[in-house]
């Protein structure tokens, strides 16, 4: 429940019912990439407009770059005016619809994922698909569910954007279009970066 | 007790107000020859001297003895119906005596005439006490809501303001209830409408609880008061700076005067809040936890263990709230447990139902169904908290069901126990799917 001009402390408790993994916690401005900055800011600044309407973010670009951070970053702001937020990777969306997996008493995390505010979708791309298209599917269900209800989703992946392609219909990559602003995220590798701290830390 | 007395005492004390309230319903023949003839009396010499007369001079005159009366004045309403019984019982005793006598001497027939008598006589006794009001009471009452009305003077109001605009305030004789899916925070609202009633708004207040104890329910008291956390108060945590201020609010509530408190005592019957209320005279009752009362036979018990379906349970208790509220003339609140019935067993299901903009139809009929909440009383809503809201500590009132309905609409509040917040945060909904409706500060989107 969002009322507007209300802002919400978020807490440990927030992040852990977010599902957001800890180390994406402390994702701030600060964590995302130059290339993707621009937009994220005018994007939080248009926050409620965005809501309103459903749009999101496909942020796509090479491992390492920040794309989960500048979409945790996002989902935050999103947290904080009331609007609920999901994290899940769209492999662990697979298995948990598979499996029938909980998300709390009520909810299963598949229902949870339909009727969130926010989903931030991590690591479209690679989830297992098998011989069958049931997770091209799932994915396009998931999609159309959230689109007609106008909730905000924010998909992260290192697919380009041809390659998607290859995986999902073209009637799905039709409604990213509709309901994804695409921002390329580009930059120095970040888990590169940390390597180099911790490796400077042990080794010297 | 001497009916007789009490009677003419009532008429003595305020004529007006006995004829208005006995309009039609009472007859003379219906007291004593004793009686019959002071009442004869009174009249007259009301009459020539257009006053009453002083009771000294009705006893001088007809030797009818008033007896002292002792306590509160019962009211008139229950003045006729205990006369009702009696001239009931001297219909039935004197006719079916005749008729049996007749019988006794084989005048069947005239026995049967006699026993048709009497179910005729019974018959218009009965019609008689019909209680009604005529036109023009009810056009005076009304001038009276619109100008208290339209000068600010509402019922008891509400911690919340949107509620108190939905419902201008918790009217004199109404029924009000909250309902809510176990724990919601049920025995919290009805400590913040009674503590706001009373320390913001100077009313007198009576809460009565079966669930909880006098010590359970002073701490909440003591947390809103002193606006000292409550998890930390009732861990014994409240920490060495901030403990002379709760001790300072503990004196301060020691002095506290007309906030009155019934907790889960054994003798809790419907008589005996009855008999609180008439003999506290508060502007608010709050009723916690009604599901663990029970009436019966206009006698109430304990819930837990006692015989009947919930269903029977609720109709009878929340009948008897209904109608001592009308009675007493007081404002009557209840805090009842949200029915796992239909379409409302989780929060899930409820804000699925509230997100589509159905927030009245499902809960309503889920309400109605299960308990009779709806048919009974004035002012129905539901508290809702989804698992989200919790975090965020926010709490949605849901009204399904509003007395005066001069706007319907859900009302969100904080609900945080740390810092003791629990003001209104928004009242407007904005829809999804209303692409023309721009959100404005304080409106609520689900």
């Amino acid at each position: 429940m969002r009322i507007i001009g209300e802002k919400v402390v978020l807490t440990r408790d927030h992040y852990l019912h977010m599902q957001v993994p800890v180390r994406f916690w402390d994702s701030d401005m600060s964590k995302v990439p130059d290339s993707a900055k621009g937009v994220v800011e005018r994007y939080i600044e248009n926050l409620d407009t965005m809501l309103h309407r459903g749009i999101g973010l496909l942020l796509w670009g090479g491992n390492g770059r920040g794309k989960t951070s500048a979409a945790v970053c996002v989902a935050k702001e999103i947290r904080q005016t009331g609007a609920t937020v999901l994290f899940a990777t769209a492999e662990q969306l697979r298995q948990g619809k598979i499996d029938g997996e909980m998300f709390n008493a009520d909810s299963t995390l598949w229902e949870r994922a339909t009727d969130v505010d926010c989903l931030v979708l991590d690591e479209l791309g690679k989830e297992y698909r098998g011989k069958t298209d049931h997770t091209e599917r799932l994915m396009d269900r998931l999609f159309r569910i959230r689109a007609g209800a106008r909730l905000v989703t924010i998909v992260t992946t290192n697919v380009v954007l041809q390659e998607l392609k290859k995986h999902y219909n073209p009637s799905m990559l039709m409604l990213f279009q509709e309901i994804l602003h695409p921002v390329r995220v580009d930059g120095p590798d970040m888990r590169a970066e940390k390597r180099d701290e911790i490796k400077k830390l042990l080794e010297g | 007790m001497d009916l007789d007395s009490v009677v003419l005492d009532a008429y003595l004390r305020d004529n007006q107000e006995f004829s208005k309230i006995a309009m039609g319903r009472f007859r003379p023949e219906t007291l004593t020859a004793f009686g019959q003839i002071a009442w004869q009396t009174i009249q007259e010499y009301e009459k020539q001297h257009s006053r009453l007369p002083p009771r000294e001079f009705v006893t001088d005159e007809t030797g009818f003895v008033f007896t002292p009366m002792e306590g509160e004045p019962i009211p008139t309403d229950v003045i006729l119906e205990k006369l009702q019984k009696r001239h009931r019982f001297s219909i039935l005793r004197d006719g079916l005596k005749e008729a049996s006598l007749l019988l006794s001497r084989g005048e069947v027939d005239k026995a049967e005439s006699q026993a048709l008598g009497i179910a005729r006589e019974l018959d218009v006794d009965s019609q008689l006490m019909t209680k009604y009001s005529e036109l023009p009471q009810a056009v005076d009452e009304a001038r009276i809501i619109y100008e208290n009305t339209k000068n600010g003077i509402t019922g008891v109001p509400f911690p919340w303001p949107s509620m108190t605009a939905m419902t201008f305030g918790l009217w004199p004789g109404t029924l009000t209830f909250f309902v809510a899916r176990p724990g919601t925070g049920k025995t919290w609202v009805a400590v913040l409408v009674c503590w706001s009633a009373w320390a913001q708004y100077g009313k007198k207040v009576l809460i009565v609880s079966p669930e909880m104890g006098l010590g359970e329910l002073g701490e909440r008291i003591v947390a809103r008061h002193g606006n000292h956390s409550y998890k930390n108060l009732v861990s014994g945590r409240i920490g060495k700076f901030a403990e002379p201020r709760l001790y300072s609010t503990y004196e301060k509530l020691k002095e506290g005067k007309n906030f009155y408190i019934i907790d889960d005592e054994d003798h809790l019957t419907s008589d005996y809040i009855d008999d609180a209320v008439h003999r506290l005279k508060p502007d608010l009752v709050a009723i916690d936890s009604v599901y663990m009362l029970r009436v019966e036979q206009k006698r109430l018990s304990r819930g837990a263990g006692s015989r009947g379906d919930r269903f029977e349970r609720m109709a009878s208790t929340a009948a008897w709230m209904r109608s001592s509220a009308r009675r007493t003339g007081v404002p009557w609140m209840g805090i009842h447990q949200l029915s796992r019935a239909g379409d409302i067993a989780n929060n899930k299901k409820i804000m699925r139902q509230l997100k589509r903009g159905k927030f009245a139809g499902q809960l309503q009929n889920a309400v109605a169904y299960a308990d009779e909440l709806l048919w009974h009383c004035h002012n129905l809503f539901a508290l809702v908290q989804d698992d989200d809201m919790k975090v965020d500590k926010k709490m949605l009132i849901v009204p399904l069901k509003v007395r005066r309905q001069a706007n319907f609409t859900l009302v969100a509040i904080r609900w945080c126990m740390e810092k003791m917040e629990f003001e209104e945060l928004g009242n407007r909904v904005v829809e999804k799917d209303d692409e023309l409706a721009e959100p404005e500060m304080g409106d609520i989107v689900l």
